[in-house]
């Protein structure tokens, strides 16, 4: 038998799982289709990208339907999660005034809630690709950058909650870099070889990206040392997204 | 046990409220800070059993005071010292959400003032009786009335069982019936001998409930004895 958790450790667990849980169902609260609207945001953007790319710019890069889905998933779930850390701490300004609760948890339960949707926007992708007859073997291995890329958008998560309770204009500034992240991490467009491509690596999103779409699509096994820095970076924003705020937290609840 | 040792808390308030990136980018050393002193030099021993009850004027340092002893605000200077888990109950549900189910909302309040879930699960049906909204348990909780949420909220916190509880104007809500019961189970968590801090404005309840009150004006500590000496104090600064 596991040694079971200490009381303080599972009250903890259970106040995040709350959190996230409640987050999550009043996220599609009202609305008509309710989670429906997860799945339905990133493909309402795959249809117009589709569009512009494939009949506008010409893009004739066999299979960019799927490129393009994979690539929207990942991008969705790093935006929605990054961003929660914005909205997170002043959405539960009331309670981390009155409550001793570490700040830490609500944003994780932030965190914990994109997650959510990322899981299952997931699992149907993989059914939709399984059902195609479009997944390649390799595509269970593709958890390690699906856990890479939920590690770094963790990560900065965490960095973006500071920076919103220092800045009162960090939302305004993290919508810009959103925007210029997007169109620097392949998502939408293709870039493999040559020297643009090897600059794009320098971001960690756009290894993510493209470690998901090798496992996923292409039955691509890249070098263990890609793999590994990677891992290493992604592992790295985490700890310092993490280590940054929990050494910040206790000024939190006066400073909202 | 509660020991606070000359804690002070002082905010820096800044004329404007946040600073930008901008203004740190481009108008360094633009700014000019408010310093308030919500507590000052405040000392004050709180023996395991005791029933303490703080009254002063708003903007006083009263629930800057409870916000410290809670671990919520970490004081400028001094030390305090908590011995035991505290269950505070600064605002009576805080944390609600009206689009979600009273079911969820219990919940979400009870694991965040301590109580296990599973503790919650079994014990959802009684909470409601107690509470006098046992058929409302998928209803939102914004089809609620507002007695009826604040019944829920004290319901729900009496199920934390930390040996300290820090009270913060909870009971001037709901109706004579509900105050009435708020008070008997004050009382009873009194005998239970159980430590808690009072905030309040309602003299009658602070007898009853406190052998012994405080005063805080400006942030300061500047009575502290019976009622009777507390109270005129209060009266006649």
């Amino acid at each position: 038998m596991p040694p079971s958790p200490s009381p303080r450790r599972l009250l903890r667990w259970e106040v995040m799982r709350e959190l996230a849980v409640s987050d999550f169902r009043l996220k599609y609260y009202d609305s008509a289709l309710g989670y429906a609207w997860s799945m339905l945001s990133p493909l309402l953007m795959l249809a117009v990208f589709y569009f512009v790319f494939r009949f506008v710019l010409g893009v004739t890069t066999p299979g960019y339907l799927v490129y393009l889905l994979v690539g929207l998933v990942c991008w969705t779930f790093f935006q929605d999660c990054s961003y929660s850390g914005l909205t997170a701490l002043a959405g539960k300004a009331g309670v981390l005034k009155s409550i001793h609760v570490p700040a830490a948890l609500v944003v994780a339960a932030g965190v914990l809630s994109t997650l959510i949707t990322l899981a299952i926007n997931t699992a149907v992708l993989v059914l939709v690709l399984g059902l195609a007859g479009r997944l390649s073997r390799l595509a269970p291995l593709a958890l390690l950058p699906l856990l890479c890329l939920a590690l770094f958008a963790a990560g900065t998560s965490f960095l973006v909650a500071l920076a919103g309770v220092q800045f009162r204009d960090a939302s305004l500034i993290w919508s810009v870099l959103l925007q210029a992240c997007f169109w620097l991490t392949p998502v939408v467009y293709v870039a493999n070889t040559g020297p643009v491509a090897e600059l794009l690596y320098l971001n960690p999103l756009a290894r993510c990206l493209h470690l998901v779409r090798w496992f996923l699509l292409y039955d691509y096994f890249p070098t263990l040392r890609f793999i590994g820095v990677t891992v290493a970076v992604c592992a790295g924003v985490f700890a310092l997204g993490v280590g940054l705020f929990l050494r910040r937290q206790a000024g939190i609840p006066e400073a909202l | 046990m509660i020991e606070l040792r000359s804690v002070s808390k002082v905010f820096s308030i800044p004329h404007q409220k946040r600073r930008t990136v901008f203004d740190r980018v481009f108008g360094r050393g633009h700014y000019t800070y408010e310093s308030f002193h919500a507590l000052r030099d405040v000392s004050l021993r709180l023996e395991a059993g005791e029933f303490l009850g703080i009254v002063g004027r708003n903007g006083g340092g009263k629930s800057t005071l409870l916000r410290v002893v809670a671990g919520i605000y970490p004081p400028t200077t001094g030390t305090v010292r908590v011995d035991g888990a505290i269950a505070p109950i600064l605002e009576l549900g805080v944390g609600f959400n009206g689009a979600l189910t009273v079911r969820d909302n219990v919940f979400l309040y009870g694991v965040l003032l301590g109580v296990p879930r599973r503790r919650l699960d079994a014990e959802l049906a009684g909470i409601l009786s107690r509470a006098g909204i046992a058929r409302f348990e998928d209803a939102r909780l914004e089809t609620l009335s507002t007695g009826m949420r604040s019944r829920l909220a004290f319901t729900v916190a009496l199920l934390a069982e930390a040996p300290i509880l820090l009270v913060d104007e909870a009971l001037t809500v709901g109706d004579e019936a509900f105050q009435a019961q708020c008070l008997s189970e004050l009382r009873r968590l009194r005998d239970e001998a159980r430590t808690a801090i009072l905030v309040s404005h309602d003299f009658t309840l602070l007898r009853e409930l406190c052998p012994r009150l405080v005063l805080l004006d400006g942030g300061r500590l500047i009575a502290d004895g019976s009622p009777d000496e507390v109270i005129e104090r209060y009266r006649s600064a």
